[in-house]
Parts: structure tokens; C-alpha cells; sequence
């Protein structure tokens, strides 16, 4: 009975709160110009924008690199507000995109004429974009060859996908390829601080820097947590160990202590059980902690390139099992036991 | 009568003692304007589902403890129809889609659906959303996780989701930079102990700190065990603490296996095994249970292969169907690598 | 034919290579020179395997047995000879050979003439062939004079050599006598119920000190040893008509109602026709194990028809231990033919018909041949026939190909699989292809078979290194661990099959990786009996044990948030022993406290039993059960039974939650019929109406009416309505 006498006055307040926008969508660049990285692609798009003919495009890279962004404000830039929503279909992984969809749905939005723009300024044509593409069956992709022959004339295609192996050839071939590097640090933190200061945090470089080092160069992931992290402390003191807790990283102190472990001679079996499973009761992920150590093996200095690959062995086919959901706590004792062995170079299994 | 673990399960946010700087951060996403999705996970019996619920609670008031319970059908693109039981009360609703397995993204995409687009009901509700709970999230199919990546976009206006699992390792990337992760570790041991007191205390016996110490050995550090077994032999019965009988089964399977390596003793191992799975006890508990008990009874050479082969069939384990191969496999394995490491040692 | 002496490793691996035959050349020798000499193997041959030496000596004309007797003309000794036989041909002074022995004995010995055996043999043909001559119902006879080829006439051999009198049917002589008995013995014994004769009879029969016997027979027996064919002949020497069913006729519970019912109680013309000796009717169900889906009721329907029959039937099937089978052959008579022993009466006629065809043949020719079609006459004399177009002779060598071509296809059973596996002989002897398609006579049951023996094997590859007995154990245990190794890997292919891959073309895979792998590191000399596999009975066990946990914890579900295997882990173990305690310690009186456990758990009785079933270990559930005094517990049952229970609605009822404020009955049919999706208007009326709320989704057990609350099911709008109005 409390809680609804307590409702009441809870509602109402909600109401006159904003519906707050992802920080992703807020800041998300609008025009070509406020794109900051990628400078080679946008430049080479800014061009064809100019000579007003574009061909069919067809963007790659890691996600988080501002493809889609791309994509929508060279559309924005093209069409203006008013004719984007006639001229641009957009379609995304998770809509129904089997054969049948772009058999009918893309099919027809592409053979449709374009109607005549009375400002003149966009371009003759339309624009179908399908983002994650490589998410799309082959036979679909294969349904798409012939759609964006025919109708080129008032159709152009854009097709957004993280590997460009699973796009299929005959469709690559139709297009201009744009390869959309991971950012770089510099970047990152500089696109960071400015949402930073917009919203008001103080957060430190080193905080900026984590954020970074956790969401391996995609920037969505990146501001995603920054987000997160401003709910999480409102004040906006954000501290690096808030931030590898939020995207679920391994303090580094765990790290130091597991990677330490299996690296000593005689070899300490009972410290490895016991550094395990204090790693697993802290409820850490395996595949986590393989992926830091990975990284750790991957610069360490005291190591021999020959350990190192023994090392890195075992760390790839853990890795396999865990994805198959074998159990954390067997598999990381397994791996450091094993590395432990890599190391001294003793065959995998006496037996 | 209910048990103490359910009797003194704390319901409220402010009511939880352990991990109180998480509790502190709970709090705050609870009663911020917007509640991102959330993404439980820890050890089991860190206390991921209390939280849940102390969040949910928070967030609706004591709306959400009236609870039922029903059964929802839905019709697989082959026609079968399957059924899952969901948990639900006017703001919330608790699904296990892995109950069904291969089906389970059916359950994602209609069940949620469905709940995403019926709005909230009741005017009076402190949020306008309601929360979908997914329990066990990491069993969830890869089909199943893609369905639910997009739903959490598209519904974010009034639908949260909760994911609750232990690892986030099958947790696909996309999924979790969607979620704000939440970490339940396990609780320390001092924070088990204050727990076991206080329970000791409502239950006015003396809990001496010995029997305490030795309780939270054998719980493995999981709080729902321990309180169980606090439950099931207060220590005025005497100084032992029993294991669960699963456990002490395994145990002895284990003596018996370092105690004589032979065809017949993996026979009536075998014979063990079958007994263990038919009592309802998962493959996987048997084959980390034996590996680490058979890693306590043999010498610390032996431990690295133990592992190995333990890890090993742990993986077969899950990849396959039929759990007794592969235990019996990991038997076999044992007996032969210890029977070579005898006749080394004794020639 | 299998030789029931262990083979090593060592043979296999001698056999491994193709046609060279390791390091002796096999020297040709003179046709039949070992004509007439008994040989027995024993030991390990240096160059030769087992069966290449078997088939030399047979090649030439020699016998090859498995133990010594007086009468074995040679022992072939070789390395690890068995001590049984070694002391036994001390015993009986049997000569003895080394395998350069038997080769030089090979190249030495005179060319024999043709065989003894084979000269006798024509010499009786032309004796029967007169005695046929005389019969008048031997076509075959008359178109086929002595030695000349009978190729003119286009008659199958199967049929002109079909036993055409009782007494030319080979074997099983005393089942024919006994069935020639019955239907003599028919009519008086089953006369028409009710009629004086019968009872009679039968007290005639039994105070003859024969057994009453029944109105119809069961024939059984493997194929092609000429069931049908003694049936009719049977028949006919009896003066009966025969009308045959067989699986060529829809034989459904109607069809015997209709068909064989009127067929049963009418009259044959023939009964009336004074020029044919068959006055009475008898009716061949051939085929009846084939009485399959289609043939629903069938045999039930025969049942029923022979318990009063007036006519004779004879029931004639393969499998005698097919469950359709064995109901029936409660009520017939049991007659079992057996295959004909191999050098017996059947080994004369086909040599006979041979003969007779002008085919040569050599008696160990024969002597295989019958071997590899398991005793079926007919498929030997088809064999032959086909054979005989091309050519006239047949010698040992040739046979041994044509009968593995033509090998009968006996559909194995699951235990002649895993004994082709893991019998050590019989694995060495096969070659890859054909272990491969062993697996294929029945894929389902071979990996369980073989996974459930392996271990019962005493592996002859361990057996070399016998030096050490701490070294043979550790092998042994070395080669589990490689096959254990291997079907589990099996067990992934097999996910592979028949997970949602569907990759049936991995079968050949599976087949390798779960029986041909483990039976190379296994195979040897089984120790015991072959057992069918436990993980069948075991799996079935589990599922229902886990389906129990699973309806436990949706009912449990309501309290208790975790799922069902941390139920089990966690909770059993105490819930298991808390829900006896009482009932052991405080006996009647701790009743109640066991209800309301339950009760505070929502479980019912039944989950009770399953809990506590679960719990392992000394003291295991079992044992629990069985020390609560009978009297407690049937106390407890009724107690529960007589008090009513919250119950969390599982499936398609209404959901409702336990509240605090006692079980008052608020029956609101029509309200919560009434749903419609309007929230309740009046919030502050709901709030006062909380507790009222949690009681009109009560429902006690027993109150069965209430069940129309399911339309409350869906939606929140329901069950505020519901709420709004209970008042």
C-alpha cells in the first residue's frame, strides 16, 4: 500500500524528466565536415559528393569506426532533411533480411523512379543502405547482384559489413571498397573529452585512457561506458577502476598476480589452484583474463618467441572451449598449468 | 517453515550486507531517471538473483514480490509447440529460455516482444518500463543472443532487460557493450561469517567461529550452500561438518580410483557414475568435483595432467551427448597416466 | 568359421600386408595332397596367419579342426602353443610339424586322386537317382538321367530340387515326425467343442501320458532350412489341403476375422471329391513374425482363432523371440527346426544335386560353401546354379571367393556386432571395409554395445609385453584409456548426426571413431558375457529423474530462485533429510511439520517421494524411505491427502502467489471472467485491496470450479479487475 502512495509523486516526477538520449546518438556527427577521423575515405566520399555521382559503396572495418555514421550524413549531406526519408531505404541486420525481403521489399524501392526534386540540388538517384550486410545469407546476397545492376540508373547501393570475406565476390566486385581503419588512441580520447566536457564530468587522462584500452578501439563502446559510468557516478568522478569494472575487464592486480603464478620454478602448483580459483570465486571472466594475459604475453620481454608460442597455443584452444561453454574454473587451471609447462618446454602430456 | 537461506534472504537493497560498495551503485542506477539494461554475473550463490530482485524492488516497490507463476505456449517455424514456465508479476517477468534449448530464441523474440509492446498497465507504476529477466543468459544459443541484441534497441522505451548468468564469456560482445556489467564475486569469507552469525544470532544458538570457518570451507566460498548446510546440521550436533551427499559420493569415488587401477575397478566406477547422473547430479559437477578431489589425493606432479585431461573431456563434455563416455574416458585416462606414474616411482 | 583360439597382435599385423605372405614363399604343391590328413593349428605360426594357413591346407584337400583327437594326422605347432593341447598330444601321440613342416609336407606330398568321398557320393546318386526314377512325383528326376546336365529344363534348381516327399527333407527329422503326429492326432483330440468325442479324446490322451496338445503349431527356425516346404509336405502326406497365408497377404485383425473365418467354417469342394485323398483343410500362416503395422490385431486375432478352430493351423516364423511371436506361441505347439548340421545330410545333397548337374565339386569346396550361407539350401542351390552357367568345377579357392560375394546377409543381432569387434579373432580376420559395415547393421545399438564391453576384454595387444606383470597391467590400462579416449570423440561425431547438424554423412566417421577404433586397441578374449548396454535403462532412469527435479523446481520456482541443478546441488541434500527427520525421530507427531515444509515449498507428495529418491550416499534415499515405519508413513500420506494445499499453478491454470492472509474462499467467477483491458480507474481503491488481491488468486486444492479463472491468466489488466471487484 506504502509503495503506491509513494507512486504516485514518483510519476509525476518521472514525467517531467527528458527521455535521455544515448550519448552514442547524441553526439553521433551529423555532417562529413564533423567527422574527425577516417580522413582519407572522407575525403575521397567528399569529392564524390561534389561531382554528385556516386557508385555502389561498400564499407568495412572493425565495428565502432564510424561506418554507419558515414554513411547517414553523407546521405544527410546529399539529400537534405527533406528528401532522405523518400530517397534513403535503410535496412539492418535485425530486420527480416532473407531472400524474400530483398527480393520484394529492396527490389521495389529500387526500381521505383525518382521523383523530380524541385530544389534540384540531390542527386538523381536513391540510396539503399544495408547495414551489417555480412550478416545477410549468401543466397540473399546472391538475389542483390542482379537488383543493383538493373536499376543503378536511380538506385545506388551501400553495403556496411565488419568482414569483408563474407560478402560475397560478385557483389564486392560491383562496388568501391572503403576500409575504415580502427581509430586511433589520439582520437578516441580527443572525441572523449569533448563529449566529457559537454556533459560536465571530470574525469582524468588516465580515465580517458582506460576507456579507450577496454573498448579496443570502437568508439561506440567507448562512449557507451562513459555513459554508463556517469550513471554509476553521477557526480562525475570517474575513476580507471570504475571503468575496467564496467566493461567487465580484470584489475590489473589480479592480472599481475595470475600472470606471475605460472611463471615460477620450481613450478608452485598449489599457488596456481590457488590464484585460480580466488580469480573465479571474484566471479571474473576466463575468457576475459585470457584475453589480458594474452595481451601481456604478446609484449613481454623475458619470454623466447618459442615459449611465447607455446603460450599463445594453449590460450587459443581455451579460448575455443570456452566459447563451447566448457567451465571456467577447469579450463583457466588447465591453461596456466600448461603454460607453466610451455614454458620449461616440457611435451604437452607425459602421457 | 521455509529454510533459513529463504527465511532470512534479504529483499531489499538496503537489507544486503555484502558488497556494499555495489549495493551503493545499485542504488544509484535504481533510482536514476534511466535504468540502462543490466548484466549480472558471478559464481553461483554470490548472491546475482538476491540482487536482482532488491533492484527490482527498489525500482517498483513491493509490487514485484507478488509473484505467480504460469505457462506461456509458443509454436516453433516447424510447428512444434513448446512450453515455457515464466515467473511474473505486474512489472517484471523471469524467464529461463535454456530450459528449451535449441528453441530458445523463439521464446526472445515472442516473449519479449510481447511484453514490449504491451505497455505498462498500471499508470501507477514508478517506471514506465517493465524488466524482462533472463535467467541463465550464458546458455542462451548464439540465434538467441542476436535476437536480443536488436530487441534491446528497438523496446529500450519501455522495456529493460536483466541477464543474469554466470560467466560472460558466451556472452556475446555485442550483447554485453549494450549491458552495464554488474560483477557479484563470491562474498568474502568475513562477509559469509557476519552472515552465518547473524542467522545463528535469529536463530538464538552459538555458532562457534571454528565450525563457522569450516562451513564456509566446504561451501566453496557460495553462500546458498553455506546457509544450507547451516540449516541442516547446527553445530549442536557436534563439530563435523558433512559435505552435500553428492559430494561425499564423489569422494569416495575418487579414493577409490587412486586406490586400485584396473578394468573392473572402472566397471564398478562406470556402475558410480551412472548412479550420480541418475540422481540427478550434472556431468560436469561429477567431472570437476572428481578431478579436484583426485588432484588432493595424488602428488603434485601429477596435478598438471589432471588438469589437462580434466579440461580436456570437460570441453567433450559439453560438445557431446552422452555424459558417460566422456567420464568414463577421463577415468581411464586417470588410471592409466597414475598406474605409469606407480610403476616410475616403484619400478 | 571361427576357430576358437586366441590370435595376437603379432598375427594381425602379419596379415597386414597384402598376398605376401611374410617371409616363407608358400610352395605350390600337388592338387588334393593332403587328401585325407587331419590337421590342428595351435600356437602362433611364424609367416603364416591362422586362417592363411587354414586355407592352404584346405586348398589342398586337408581338414583343419579346432582341437586334437585320435584321429588328427598332424599337430601344427607353433610359437605360445596352447599347454592343453600340448599335453593332450602327448597324450595321444599325435605327430607333430613346425610350419616349414607343413610347407614342405605341401611340396613333397604325391598328387591324390580324386576324392574318396566324391566317388561314393556318385555312386549312391545313381543309386537314389533310380530310387527317385520309381517315384512318379519326381519331374526333376525324370528330366535329369543320371550325369547328364538337366540344362533344358528351365526349372530354378530350388525348385527342382525342392524335397518333393517327407522323405527327402534333410534334417530335423524328429519335428517332422512330431508335426506329421499332430495332424494325425488333430481331429481326435480337437474334435467340435462340446461334442462327447472331445472330452474323450482328450481323457484318452491323457491317460495315454501325452501331453494335451494344442490346435495349432509354431513352426520357428532360421531361413532357407525348409520350414514351408515340411510344412506342405507334411500336409499333403497327411491328407490334408493346405491353404497358405503368407506376408503377401494383408493379414489385418478384420481380414483373419473375415477371410479365415469363413474359409475355417466352410467346406472345401474338394472335401467332396472322391478322386483326391485331401479331405480336409489345413491352413500355413507362413510368415507370421512379418505380421507387421499394417497387420494391426493380427496376431491376436489368430490367437483367438485357435482357441477354436476346427481346422488345423500351422504358424510358421523365423524369429521365435519376437515379442508378436511369443504371445502366440502360448497357444500352438513348439517346434523349433534347427540349421542342418554342416557336414550332415545337407552337405550330401547338394553334393547330389551337383552331381547330378555335372558341376565338380570339391568337398571342402562344400564344406564352405555351406558355411558362409549359414546352412540355407536354397541360397547354395542358387549359388551353384548361377555358378554352373558359366563353368563346371568349383574348387576351394573359388568358393571362398563366390561365398563371400554371395555371403548371406544375416541381419546380425547386436551381440554377434560387438562380438565381431572385440572377439579378438574375429576382429583381426575382418578387414576395414567390413568392420565398417558392421556398425551398419545396427548403428543405434553397435557404440552402445561396444562402449558397454570394451572393458570386459582382456586386450590382446597388451599381451606381448607379458614379461612384467606391473607393465601388462599398465598397458592394458594405456589401451582403456586410447578406446575410452576414442568413443568419446565418438560421441561428438554422433552430436554431429543427430544434433541440429544433421550430418548424416559423418556415419562412417562415427562408425570408426566408436566402434572400429576402440575394438583395435580392445580387442581379445572376452572375460564373461557380453551385456547389453546399461546406458540405455541408465539414461531413461536419468531422464525421468530429471524431469521429477524439473517439476520441482517450477513449483518451487515461486520461493526459490535458482535453478534446477543448484536445486539439486544445494537443497536436496538438506531438503532430502529435513523431510524425513521428523517423521523418523518424532514418528506420527512429526507429520505436521513435514506438510507444512512442503507446503512453504509448494511441493507436493509426489515431489516428496522424488526429493528424498534423489539423495545418494549412505544414507541414501532409499534407505531413508525405508526406515520410516509404515504406519508414519501412511499416516502422512492420508494427512496429506485429508488437508488442503497452495499449489503454484503450473500449467494453463490460474497463477497465483500465497499471501499471508489466510485461505478465506473468495469464489469471483464472474469477475475474473470479466477482463477487459482497461486498468482500473480508481487507484486508491486498489490500494486499499491488496490483501484481498493475493486471496482471489488463491486456490485451494480441490476447488475444482475455480478453474475458469484461467482467463486471468494473461495480462495485468486482469488481475486488476479482478482485484477491483473481489471486495
Amino acid at each position: 500500500m506504502s509503495f503506491f502512495q509513494r507512486a504516485v509523486p514518483a510519476s509525476k516526477a518521472r514525467s517531467a524528466v527528458p527521455e535521455a538520449l544515448p550519448w552514442v546518438e547524441k553526439y553521433r556527427p551529423k555532417t562529413m565536415r564533423d567527422i574527425t577521423a577516417q580522413e582519407e575515405v572522407v575525403q575521397v566520399l567528399s569529392r564524390t559528393v561534389e561531382s554528385r555521382n556516386l557508385p555502389h559503396l561498400l564499407f568495412y572495418g572493425p565495428p565502432g569506426t564510424g561506418k554507419t555514421t558515414t554513411i547517414l550524413a553523407l546521405a544527410r549531406e546529399m539529400y537534405g532533411h527533406e528528401s532522405f526519408k523518400s530517397r534513403v531505404l535503410e535496412l539492418n541486420a535485425s530486420d527480416e533480411r532473407g531472400i524474400q525481403v530483398v527480393r520484394e521489399k529492396v527490389k521495389n524501392f529500387a526500381r521505383i523512379a525518382v521523383a523530380h526534386d524541385p530544389s534540384g540540388k540531390a542527386p538523381p538517384y536513391k540510396l539503399v543502405i544495408l547495414d551489417e550486410a555480412d550478416a545477410m545469407t549468401s543466397d540473399a546476397q546472391a538475389a542483390l547482384r542482379r537488383t543493383m545492376e538493373t536499376y543503378s540508373k536511380v538506385t545506388r547501393f551501400c553495403l556496411i559489413c565488419n568482414y569483408v570475406s563474407r560478402i560475397i565476390e560478385p557483389l564486392a566486385s560491383r562496388c568501391a571498397k572503403f576500409r575504415f581503419k580502427p581509430l586511433n588512441a589520439h582520437d578516441t580520447v580527443g572525441r572523449l573529452q569533448y563529449i566529457g566536457n559537454q556533459e560536465g564530468l571530470r574525469c582524468t587522462d588516465e580515465a580517458y585512457n582506460a576507456l579507450v584500452r577496454v573498448s579496443g578501439g570502437d568508439l561506440r563502446r567507448a562512449i557507451t561506458f562513459l555513459q554508463s559510468a556517469h550513471r554509476l557516478h553521477p557526480d562525475g568522478h570517474i575513476s580507471v577502476k570504475a571503468i575496467e569494472e564496467m566493461a567487465g575487464a580484470v584489475p590489473e592486480a589480479v592480472i599481475d598476480l595470475l600472470w606471475s603464478v605460472w611463471q615460477q620454478t620450481p613450478v608452485a602448483y598449489d599457488q596456481i589452484i590457488g590464484a585460480v580459483s580466488m580469480a573465479i570465486q571474484a566471479g571474473y571472466s576466463a575468457a576475459q583474463i585470457l584475453l589480458q594475459m594474452h595481451d601481456r604475453l604478446v609484449v613481454d620481454v623475458t619470454l623466447s618467441s618459442l615459449q611465447k608460442s607455446r603460450v599463445a597455443l594453449v590460450f587459443g584452444e581455451v579460448d575455443k572451449r570456452l566459447v563451447d561453454g566448457a567451465d571456467e574454473h577447469l579450463q583457466l587451471l588447465d591453461t596456466l598449468m600448461r603454460a607453466s609447462r610451455a614454458l620449461t618446454g616440457a611435451t604437452e602430456s607425459s602421457a | 517453515m521455509s529454510l533459513w537461506v529463504d527465511k532470512y534472504r534479504p529483499t531489499e537493497l538496503s537489507t544486503l550486507t555484502c558488497h556494499q560498495a555495489l549495493t551503493g551503485q545499485l542504488k544509484q542506477l535504481a533510482n536514476s531517471s534511466d535504468l540502462p539494461h543490466l548484466l549480472f554475473y558471478g559464481p553461483s550463490g554470490a548472491g546475482k538473483k538476491t540482487r536482482i530482485l532488491a533492484v527490482l524492488r527498489e525500482l517498483f516497490g513491493s509490487g514485484v514480490e507478488k509473484i505467480k507463476l504460469d505457462t506461456r505456449n509458443f509454436t516453433t517455424p516447424s510447428n512444434r509447440a513448446i512450453s515455457i514456465s515464466v515467473v511474473s508479476s505486474l512489472y517484471h517477468l523471469e524467464v529461463t529460455p535454456s530450459d528449451i534449448g535449441f528453441y530458445d530464441r523463439i521464446v526472445i523474440q515472442d516473449l519479449i516482444k510481447e511484453v514490449a509492446q504491451a505497455p505498462q498497465l498500471d499508470l501507477n507504476a514508478r517506471q514506465r518500463f517493465k524488466v524482462v529477466v533472463i535467467h541463465e543468459a550464458d546458455t542462451l544459443t548464439r540465434d538467441a543472443q542476436t535476437a536480443l541484441r536488436r530487441t534491446m534497441e528497438r523496446y529500450t522505451a519501455n522495456l529493460r532487460i536483466i541477464l543474469c548468468c554466470n560467466t560472460t564469456s558466451r556472452i556475446i560482445s555485442p550483447i554485453r557493450s549494450r549491458c552495464l556489467l554488474v560483477r557479484v564475486a563470491a562474498p568474502s569469507v568475513e562477509e559469509i561469517e557476519h552472515v552465518l552469525q547473524d542467522v545463528a544470532s535469529k536463530e538464538s544458538f552459538a555458532l562457534p567461529a571454528p565450525v563457522a570457518k569450516r562451513i564456509i570451507d566446504q561451501s566453496d566460498s557460495n553462500l546458498r550452500r553455506a546457509l544450507l548446510m547451516l540449516d541442516g546440521h547446527p553445530p549442536t550436533e557436534g563439530q563435523q561438518v558433512p559435505a552435500a551427499d553428492w559430494q561425499e559420493y564423489i569422494q569416495e569415488v575418487a579414493a577409490s580410483i587412486v586406490q586400485e587401477q584396473s578394468p573392473q575397478r572402472l566397471l564398478q566406477v562406470r556402475t558410480k557414475f551412472y548412479e550420480l547422473l541418475s540422481h540427478c547430479i550434472p556431468a560436469e559437477t561429477i567431472l570437476k568435483t572428481l578431478a579436484f578431489e583426485l588432484m588432493k589425493n595424488v602428488d603434485d606432479q601429477l596435478k598438471p595432467d589432471i588438469a589437462e585431461q580434466a579440461a580436456f573431456f570437460d570441453h567433450r563434455l559439453r560438445c557431446g551427448q552422452k555424459a558417460i563416455f566422456h567420464l568414463e574416458a577421463f577415468t581411464a585416462k586417470f588410471m592409466s597416466i597414475y598406474k605409469r606414474y606407480l610403476i616410475s616411482l616403484y619400478g | 568359421m571361427l576357430l576358437n583360439c586366441p590370435r595376437s597382435f603379432w598375427e594381425r599385423k602379419a596379415r597386414a600386408g597384402p598376398k605376401a605372405p611374410g617371409s616363407k614363399e608358400i610352395p605350390q604343391g600337388a592338387p588334393n595332397c593332403l587328401q585325407g590328413l587331419t590337421f590342428v593349428f595351435t600356437g602362433e605360426l611364424d609367416s603364416l596367419s591362422r586362417e592363411e594357413a587354414t586355407d592352404l591346407v584346405k586348398r589342398y584337400g586337408g581338414r583343419v579342426t579346432g582341437a586334437p583327437s585320435s584321429r588328427t594326422s598332424y599337430v601344427v605347432l607353433g610359437e605360445d602353443a596352447g599347454e592343453k593341447k600340448l599335453e593332450k598330444i602327448k597324450t595321444l601321440k599325435i605327430p607333430t610339424l613346425s610350419e616349414d613342416g607343413l610347407l614342405d609336407l605341401i611340396r613333397n606330398e604325391p598328387a591324390k586322386g580324386e576324392p574318396d568321398m566324391a566317388a561314393a557320393m556318385s555312386s549312391k546318386m545313381q543309386l537314389s537317382d533310380k530310387a527317385s526314377k520309381s517315384a512318379p512325383s519326381e519331374p526333376a528326376a525324370d528330366a535329369a538321367p543320371t550325369k547328364s546336365p538337366a540344362l533344358e529344363s528351365g526349372e530354378m534348381w530350388t525348385d527342382k530340387y525342392k524335397p518333393k516327399q517327407l522323405k527327402d527333407i534333410c534334417g530335423n527329422k524328429s519335428n517332422i515326425e512330431r508335426l506329421g503326429q499332430w495332424l494325425r492326432d488333430w481331429y481326435v483330440c480337437n474334435a467340435p467343442v462340446g461334442s462327447d468325442i472331445f472330452t474323450n479324446a482328450q481323457c484318452d490322451c491323457r491317460a495315454k501320458g501325452r501331453r494335451v496338445e494344442h490346435r495349432a503349431v509354431l513352426i520357428s527356425g532360421p531361413p532357407g532350412i525348409g520350414k514351408t516346404t515340411a510344412a506342405r509336405l507334411v500336409c499333403e502326406a497327411e491328407g490334408y489341403h493346405v491353404i497358405e497365408f503368407n506376408a503377401s497377404d494383408a493379414r489385418s485383425k478384420k481380414m483373419i476375422e473375415g477371410n479365415l473365418g469363413e474359409m475355417l467354417n466352410s467346406r472345401t469342394m474338394i472335401e467332396y471329391d472322391n478322386s483326391t485323398e485331401l479331405h480336409r483343410n489345413a491352413v500355413v500362416m507362413d510368415e507370421v513374425d512379418g505380421m507387421s503395422a499394417g497387420d494391426r490385431g493380427g496376431i491376436a486375432q489368430l490367437i483367438q482363432f485357435i482357441k477354436k478352430t476346427k481346422t488345423p493351423i500351422i504358424c510358421i516364423c523365423n524369429d521365435r523371440q519376437s515379442p508378436k511371436v511369443r504371445s502366440l506361441a502360448n497357444y500352438c505347439n513348439d517346434l523349433r527346426f534347427r540349421r542342418l548340421p554342416k557336414r550332415g545330410v545337407l552337405l550330401t545333397n547338394t553334393y547330389a544335386a551337383c552331381i547330378r548337374e555335372g558341376l565338380k565339386l570339391q568337398p571342402n569346396a562344400v564344406d564352405h560353401l555351406v558355411t558362409s550361407t549359414h546352412s540355407d539350401i536354397r541360397q547354395m542351390l542358387n549359388i551353384l546354379a548361377a555358378w554352373k552357367l558359366a563353368r563346371t568345377s568349383l574348387d576351394y579357392d573359388e568358393v571362398k571367393e563366390l561365398g563371400k560375394l554371395s555371403e548371406k546377409h544375416v541381419s546380425m543381432g547386436p551381440f554377434d556386432i560387438v562380438g565381431k569387434y572385440l572377439q579378438g579373432q574375429a576382429y583381426s580376420s575382418a578387414s576395414v571395409a567390413e568392420k565398417l559395415d558392421l556398425y551398419f547393421n545396427d548403428f543405434s545399438l553397435a557404440p552402445l554395445m561396444v562402449q558397454e564391453n570394451y572393458l570386459r576384454v582382456a586386450p590382446s595387444m597388451a599381451r606381448s609385453a607379458q614379461a612384467d606383470p606391473r607393465e601388462a597391467s599398465a598397458r592394458v590400462l594405456d589401451l582403456i584409456a586410447q578406446a575410452s579416449e576414442s568413443i568419446s570423440q565418438g560421441d561428438l561425431v554422433d552430436s554431429a548426426i543427430h544434433g541440429s547438424q544433421q550430418q548424416w554423412g559423418l556415419m562412417p566417421t562415427h562408425a570408426l571413431f566408436s566402434c572400429v577404433r576402440p575394438a583395435y586397441y580392445m580387442h581379445g578374449g572376452m572375460q564373461g558375457m557380453y551385456q547389453f548396454p546399461g546406458w540405455l535403462g541408465q539414461n531413461s532412469k536419468a531422464g525421468k529423474t530429471d524431469r521429477q527435479l524439473a517439476d520441482a523446481q517450477a513449483r518451487m520456482r515461486a520461493r526459490v530462485a535458482c535453478d534446477k541443478q543448484e536445486i539439486r546441488k544445494t537443497y536436496v541434500p538438506l531438503l532430502s533429510r529435513a523431510m524425513v527427520q521428523p517423521l523418523l525421530s518424532e514418528g506420527v507427531d512429526g507429520v505436521q511439520s513435514v506438510i507444512n515444509l512442503l507446503d512453504t515449498y509448494y511441493l507436493t507428495r509426489d515431489d516428496w517421494e522424488a526429493l528424498i529418491a534423489m539423495r545418494l550416499g549412505p544414507e541414501s534415499g532409499e534407505q531413508l524411505m525405508k526406515q520410516i515405519p509404515s504406519n508414519v508413513k501412511s499416516a502422512f500420506t492420508r494427512a496429506y491427502n485429508k488437508s488442503n494445499h497452495p499449489t503454484v499453478a503450473v500449467a494453463k491454470k490460474p497463477a497465483k502467489k500465497e499471501s499471508g492472509a489466510g485461505l478465506s474462499e473468495q469464489p469471483d467467477l464472474e469477475e475474473a471472467l470479466d477482463v477487459d483491458e482497461a486498468p482500473a480507474a480508481d487507484s486508491d481503491e486498489d490500494n486499499g485491496d491488496d490483501g484481498i488481491e493475493g486471496d482471489a488468486f488463491i486456490k485451494v486444492k480441490g476447488a475444482g470450479a475455480r478453474a475458469k479463472g484461467t482467463t486471468s491468466r494473461r495480462g495485468r489488466g486482469a488481475s486488476k479487475s479482478t482485484r477491483g471487484r473481489a471486495k
